[in-house]
């Protein structure tokens, strides 16, 4: 039986200690709001992707899929006309562009449509005459008509790779309540195929097929051509952003663990403070478990409030992140547009469940402690730190077999992303048991140096430290996770970029590039014009050009990216090599027996030197050998590369994408440029020309912005852990009132005092800050080759960047001089005499 | 001897591990304590004598000997079952008052009936007769540090007494009150446990103290010797 | 025979997209006529000379046309079945001057509907196809003559007859070869056929009255070997009906004493007989004369309520004024409505006349 009193007397302690428990709460708040932000941004826009896919791709079971020129439309009647039991439905699917933002248009066709999608279900006859009848109609979600200040009947301008085109909204689909479909615009198949320019081919068939009929088909289908199951697409196209995602959830994890030990904290000065409270509630003959529930629910009920705040804070700051996770998802993955914030219900609990279970976890073994202890040993100070003394060696052997565990997680976890964060929160666990094992040795090694610059009032600082060890142990440990936590994250972002710079300035070995901006198809991208080439390399300076087509290839894995280069003869150089190649590469490249495959593309298909890869050709399966296996940082999804001429013989594609002007030794590249441009600019098409600089930096520019996120991230990680060192600091000065008195009744000024604490906190700030740059350091590297590169496929050199070390030093030290202050002002503001009074 | 024993103490055995030595501390304590019976127990400072009456409440136990309370050998007993015989059966009185201090004198002194499972109505009442007894029946609502030390040593044997157990365990109850306060203090407990008819052991280094009860031991070097016999 | 059922399948499209499973009120064809914009078709406003093999393809620049079979069949053993076998093409807008570069914009739709009836078994098969033109789904070629809506195709033959029809649907078969007893009749005025008073208001229409057919018909597997009597109807225009024609009911019947007649009945919003009201009938020869309201009065006798609520009259007495007979007309099976994207009944009929059974037909009832 847990009696009203004993709840009484912990209500009363939290209410004497009011801003421990708003510390405690908002350090679990802070941690809840930003596993929640995260996690309703996550689950929001994997929402939407599914929503999308489920009006996109409706009842679909199966798709026919060709190589990047399509399949012929004739396939599509021989189909009807020989198998007319399937159910089917051809689809034009292309890109275009309203005032620069990206919609995929799917031309359908009404008719065959009922099976599938209700996207062509309309509300009155005329409409679906017009939309059959008028060559550039177009249904717009009410969501999207909404968000673009349309209304039907509005004429839009569409811009096809590049191309203005006239088209009219002729009505809206779907309610504006409800999940919309954003981000697609649906046309006729007559009408997409005149807008799109893309005549007597479709890209894709849809059907939904019976177990029985799949064979028969595929023995049907011509060479070249591809049944692909849509579940399974479709899952691959979530499976592509999964990586971040879960990088994402695991970071905000983190800050969940920072606020964790905050918890753990606070609890344990709560606890440490009522140890006697405790001791004679036991001799009075309450037992060991009433002890135990009673700070435990406490503990809980502080939890409860921090994670319901966290709940709502976390709600707020999920609308914010949204449009970053969005943006990030649409630059590197997919297109979708989030029109809500999901508020699933599962979510919700989930973060209640996190928060209480961190607030559980790390209550408990303070709780536990308090009730372990002998009733008689109430009166006795000593005996605790005695005790945590003893429990040093301990924690320190433990906290290296954790760690240990950790690395042999990471070495043995083969590809799993899963247990590469599992091996990381492992290792940052053993680190933090580890630290107060190792604050004693600080403080021994602090002591001298201090002694010397302070005298007493240092000697006192730093002995402080080491005497109540069961309290500045926890907090330097939270210190030190906080700060590491910065560190790691930092690193990791920084040796990305540099490593990125760096790539992309090896790359780029033209001086001057040309492209379609957007393509209007998503299997290939926009041509350029065929004469281009030719005019360019009468431009008087350039020396040579080479070529590029970027297409999709259906593969055994699903579509790939594929660029077909004609090579200039300093193009080689833009590929670095990860491991050995094929001996020969360019010759036998050149020859067209050879594919190089990008560092993810490898990774992902866990491929090697000397595999092959299987491409769906127009004249059917073929397999192509890796020569080499090339960096390349521009997409986690891999790419391939192969010879330009290899590839227009085998897909008949002549056609261009990209070209690289290479100058003559004494060429300026403004006179050029300015050339290039003009020749350019003749083109009905809009064509971009970009200098290599700019292309160096609007890459760069594009990186930043992916990582926006992650930096947002670093951020909140930062500032939960600073609400976590003032909350440290400040609970465990302020438990020291007693201790200060008696030294201001010695006779130390307040401003001595002053100087004392803040003394301390400030070397405790700064042993955080030393032990956090080895774990930092190593987080970093965990993240880098563990963590990065099973999520993308990309490795990299870590790079130890000293402004991040400042930066997390600084950030240390400021943060505990602040927590040092109101303690210290608040103690030298007090009569001795009051804290001196027995309890 | 007109009682049967309420508590027998044999052969009990501790020491304490003080570097790499061991200090015996209790050397073979053989007592027997009977119903209503007062029973004082001097010694120098780290005689000992806390750590038997620690033994005594259950929340220490020796490294070898047996204590029987009751009928019952509190060896034989779980960890929680000598916290309900203690909190049933026993009452103890610090010098150091130990009393919470985020409760008020009225729930301080109702804790033990709470935690021994009574109804409030009957906790208020209870708590009522005792405060007045000890002469503190207005000050319900005060907090301990509101509260001089003869007040709270009051208020300590309240809640020592409140529950009505059978021994009641007193460390140098008037070791930190001056010695009028420290009179009048022992006035109240021993009145009241003779009062109640309840046992009571009472550990000081007050010969005078000690002269108020029915038998005197002294423990020194671990040794228990009867230093005087009931002078009624 | 004219059926101008057509025009209704565009709601029926949107009606069936709105909810799959519960198909909303069916809408009558007269109702929508007029909703549909005529702009820019060519009409039926005059007499015109049939060219062939041409005129048996499709004129995209009217806006409905159909290629319409019916006949009364049975297998060696005296089995009977009725079949029907109707292509309809609709025009969603007139044909553009060059045509458009996609192929699925050439605005065609085409739907097939496809019946079998076995009245000693008491079952009634219907199916129906329905798609766009786009690149080669449905259409029509005039060398040599074809009509496909899919893989359901009308064909002729390399000597022109027989001609060959195939449907395969999912729960029955027909695969007749079809020729012609009876040469080609121009229906109405020398093949404008007449509906409602206005200019234009008329369809093209001839038919074969007769033809000797031969083939297969599979029900749910089991194959018979049939002969028996077909009737061919060929008709196009862009309109027909004025606005308060509701309905019609129309007799293609064959004697068995060798002559033809085929009468429709058009009925206004009070169910009386509307003046433009007409048939032909047609001699063993191939003469043919035109009849009118004043020369044959029908009445319902017996009616028959479907499962979807509809009432049709499934027996009729069918008065032939100037040679004073009356003829009892009868359906082999009550059950034949065609409840498909177009709700009508169309069925096969016996003709008696004083009890005695003189011939066989199809009737065609809309607007109930």
């Amino acid at each position: 039986m847990v009696g009203s009193r004993l709840w009484r007397a912990g209500l009363r302690h939290q209410r004497l200690h009011g801003w421990q428990t708003v510390l405690a709460i908002l350090g679990i708040a802070l941690g809840v709001a930003v596993v929640m932000a995260v996690g309703l941004a996550n689950q929001s826009a994997s929402r939407a992707f599914e929503i999308t896919m489920q009006q996109v791709s409706g009842r679909v079971t199966h798709q026919i899929l060709a190589g990047p020129a399509g399949l012929p439309e004739q396939l599509y009647t021989d189909l009807r006309l020989q198998h007319p039991e399937l159910t089917t439905a051809p689809v034009v699917e292309g890109v275009v562009r309203i005032r620069n933002e990206q919609f995929t248009l799917l031309g359908l066709d009404p008719l065959s449509e009922q099976p599938f999608r209700s996207l062509t279900a309309l509300p009155a006859p005329d409409i679906l005459t017009r939309l059959l009848t008028q060559e550039n109609a177009l249904l717009l979600s009410t969501y999207t008509a909404k968000r673009l200040g349309l209304e039907s009947g509005n004429q839009i301008t569409l811009d096809v790779a590049g191309v203005p085109r006239q088209a009219q909204i002729i009505a809206l689909f779907g309610d504006q309540q409800g999940a919309a479909l954003d981000g697609v615009l649906v046309a006729d198949i007559a009408a997409a195929q005149t807008l799109l320019g893309q005549f007597g081919t479709l890209d894709r068939i849809d059907l939904t097929l019976r177990q029985e009929q799949i064979r028969p088909l595929q023995e049907w289908l011509p060479k070249g051509l591809h049944l692909v199951e849509t579940s399974q697409r479709t899952a691959a196209m979530a499976n592509m952003s999964q990586a971040f995602q879960t990088n994402l959830s695991a970071m905000s994890l983190l800050a969940l663990l920072v606020g964790g030990f905050l918890i753990y904290n606070t609890a344990t000065f709560s606890v440490l403070q009522r140890r006697r409270q405790f001791g004679i509630m036991r001799l009075i003959g309450a037992t060991r478990s009433e002890v135990f529930r009673v700070i435990l629910i406490e503990q809980m009920v502080i939890g409860l409030i921090g994670t319901m705040i966290g709940l709502g804070i976390g709600i707020l700051l999920a609308r914010e992140l949204l449009w970053l996770v969005t943006r990030t998802i649409n630059d590197l993955y997919y297109s979708i547009t989030i029109t809500q914030l999901d508020l699933s219900p599962a979510m919700l609990l989930t973060g209640t469940a996190l928060g209480l279970i961190t607030t559980l976890l790390a209550s408990a073994a303070p709780a536990w402690e308090a009730t372990r202890a002998r009733p008689q040993s109430v009166n006795r100070r000593s005996v605790i730190e005695q005790q945590s003394h003893r429990a040093l060696p301990w924690l320190l052997l433990i906290g290296l077999a954790v760690m240990a565990g950790g690395l042999l997680l990471a070495d043995n976890s083969g590809r799993s992303l899963l247990l590469g964060f599992a091996a990381l929160f492992c290792f940052i666990m053993g680190y933090c048991l580890l630290v107060p094992a190792v604050v004693p040795l600080l403080s021994r090694l602090f002591l001298y140096p201090v002694q010397g610059l302070f005298g007493t009032i240092g000697r006192l600082a730093s002995r402080g430290i080491d005497a109540t060890l069961s309290r500045t142990g926890p907090a330097i440990s939270a210190l030190t996770l906080a700060i590491a936590a910065t560190i790691g994250m930092g690193i990791m972002v920084d040796s990305f970029r540099t490593s990125v710079g760096q790539w992309l300035s090896q790359t780029i070995q033209g001086d001057i590039y040309i492209s379609v901006p957007h393509s209007s198809s998503k299997r290939a991208s926009s041509p350029l014009p065929e004469e281009l080439p030719a005019a360019i390399l009468k431009v008087d300076g350039v020396r040579e050009i080479s070529t590029g087509r970027h297409v999709t290839v259906e593969s055994e894995s699903g579509p790939v990216n594929l660029l077909a280069i004609g090579l200039a003869t300093t193009s080689y150089r833009g590929f670095k090599f990860k491991g050995d190649t094929l001996k020969n590469l360019w010759a036998d490249f050149s020859s067209g027996n050879l594919i190089l495959v990008s560092e993810p593309y490898a990774y992902h298909n866990q491929l090697k030197v000397g595999d092959a890869v299987t491409l769906l050709t127009p004249d059917g399966k073929k397999p192509f050998t890796i020569g080499g296996i090339f960096f390349d940082y521009g997409s986690d999804r891999g790419l391939l590369v192969m010879p330009r001429a290899h590839y227009a013989q085998r897909w008949q594609d002549t056609r261009i994408t990209t070209i690289g002007i290479y100058l003559k030794q004494d060429a300026t590249l403004d006179a050029v440029l300015t050339e290039v441009k003009k020749l350019a600019g003749r083109s009905a098409q809009q064509l971009s020309v970009r200098a290599n600089k700019e292309i160096l930096k609007q890459s760069l520019e594009i990186f930043d912005r992916t990582f926006t996120i992650t930096q947002v991230l670093r951020l909140l990680v930062i500032a939960v852990a600073f609400v976590g060192i003032l909350s440290a600091m400040m609970a465990m000065q302020l438990e020291r009132a007693k201790e200060h008195a008696i030294l201001r009744a010695t006779g130390l000024t307040p401003r001595q005092l002053l100087g004392q604490i803040t003394l301390q906190t400030l070397l405790m700030g700064l042993m955080a800050a030393l032990l956090a740059i080895p774990l930092g350091w190593l987080m970093a590297e965990i993240l880098i080759h563990v963590i990065n590169l099973r999520s993308f496929g990309w490795s990299m050199p870590s790079q130890l960047s000293p402004s991040i070390l400042m930066e997390a030093m600084l950030f240390a030290l400021i943060a505990s001089l602040l927590a040092g202050l109101y303690p210290s002002l608040r103690m030298a503001r007090t009569q001795p005499a009051l804290a001196l009074r027995e309890e | 001897m007109q009682n049967k024993p309420l508590l027998v103490v044999e052969d009990l055995f501790h020491s304490y591990q003080e570097g790499g030595d061991k200090r015996p501390i209790l050397n073979g304590i053989n007592l027997q304590v009977a119903e209503h019976e007062c029973i004082a127990l001097l010694g120098r400072s780290g005689s000992g004598k806390s750590t038997l009456l620690n033994m005594l409440a259950g929340i220490d136990t020796p490294q070898s000997g047996r204590i029987t309370i009751m009928d019952k050998n509190i060896h034989d007993l779980s960890e929680v079952q000598r916290t309900l015989l203690r909190r049933q059966h026993i009452g103890f009185v610090y010098q150091f008052f130990n009393l919470i201090p985020t409760l008020n004198i009225a729930e301080n002194v109702g804790l033990p009936l709470e935690l021994n499972g009574y109804k409030e109505a009957e906790i208020r009442k209870l708590v009522g007769l005792i405060l007045s007894d000890i002469g503190l029946g207005d000050r319900w609502n005060a907090f301990p540090d509101q509260l001089s030390g003869g007040e709270q040593q009051r208020i300590a044997i309240a809640r020592a007494l409140v529950h009505n157990p059978s021994i009641i365990l007193a460390d140098e109850p008037t070791g930190n009150l001056d010695a009028e306060t420290g009179a009048h203090i022992l006035r109240i407990l021993l009145g009241l446990s003779r009062q109640l008819k309840r046992t009571l052991i009472i550990v000081t280094h007050s010969l005078e103290v000690a002269e108020k009860a029915d038998r005197i031991f002294t423990l020194n070097d671990g040794v228990l010797s009867v230093q005087g016999e009931p002078h009624w | 025979m004219g059926r101008v059922i057509l025009i209704l399948l565009l709601p029926l499209l949107v009606g069936c997209q709105q909810n799959a499973e519960t198909t909303t009120e069916k809408l009558s064809a007269t109702r929508l006529l007029s909703s549909i914009d005529q702009q820019g078709f060519s009409r039926a406003d005059k007499a015109r000379a049939f060219i062939f093999p041409q005129d048996h393809a499709a004129h995209p620049e009217y806006r409905n046309e159909w290629w319409y079979f019916t006949g009364n069949l049975q297998d060696q053993s005296g089995q009977r079945f009725g079949y029907q076998v109707t292509f309809f093409r609709f025009a969603l807008k007139p044909p553009g001057k060059k045509p458009a570069r996609s192929r699925w914009s050439n605005n065609q739709l085409w739907m097939a509907h496809a019946a079998v009836t076995d009245p000693e078994g008491g079952r009634h098969f219907k199916q129906e196809k329905l798609t766009r033109e786009g690149p080669g789904l449905a259409g029509s070629d005039a060398r040599p003559f074809r009509v496909w809506v899919e893989d359901w195709q009308l064909q002729q033959s390399q000597q022109g007859f027989p001609w060959t029809i195939r449907i395969n649907a999912d729960q029955f078969s027909i695969e007749l070869e079809v020729e012609p007893t009876i040469g080609l009749i121009r229906q109405g005025d020398k093949g404008l056929s007449q509906k409602s008073a206005a200019v234009g208001n008329a369809s093209y229409y001839y038919s074969y009255p007769r033809l000797r057919s031969s083939g297969e018909i599979t029900i749910n597997e089991k194959r018979y070997q049939v002969t028996g009597n077909s009737w061919f109807d060929r008709e196009w225009g862009t309109s027909a009906l004025s606005s308060e024609q509701t309905g019609w009911d129309w007799f293609s019947l064959q004697f068995n004493s060798g002559e033809n007649l085929m009468f429709y009945h058009l009925r206004n919003q009070q169910g009386e007989a509307d003046p433009f009201s007409a048939g032909t009938r047609i001699d063993k020869d191939a003469t043919t004369k035109r009849l009118t309201l004043s020369d044959i009065e029908v009445t319902p006798l017996t009616w028959w309520q479907s499962p979807s609520g509809k009432r049709y009259p499934v027996e009729w007495e069918m008065k032939l004024k100037q040679e004073n007979r009356t003829l009892q007309i009868k359906s082999i099976l009550a059950g034949q409505e065609m409840d498909l994207s177009v709700r009508y009944w169309e069925g096969a009929v016996d003709i008696y006349e004083q009890g005695r059974s003189i011939g066989s037909g199809f009737l065609e009832m809309t607007g109930y």
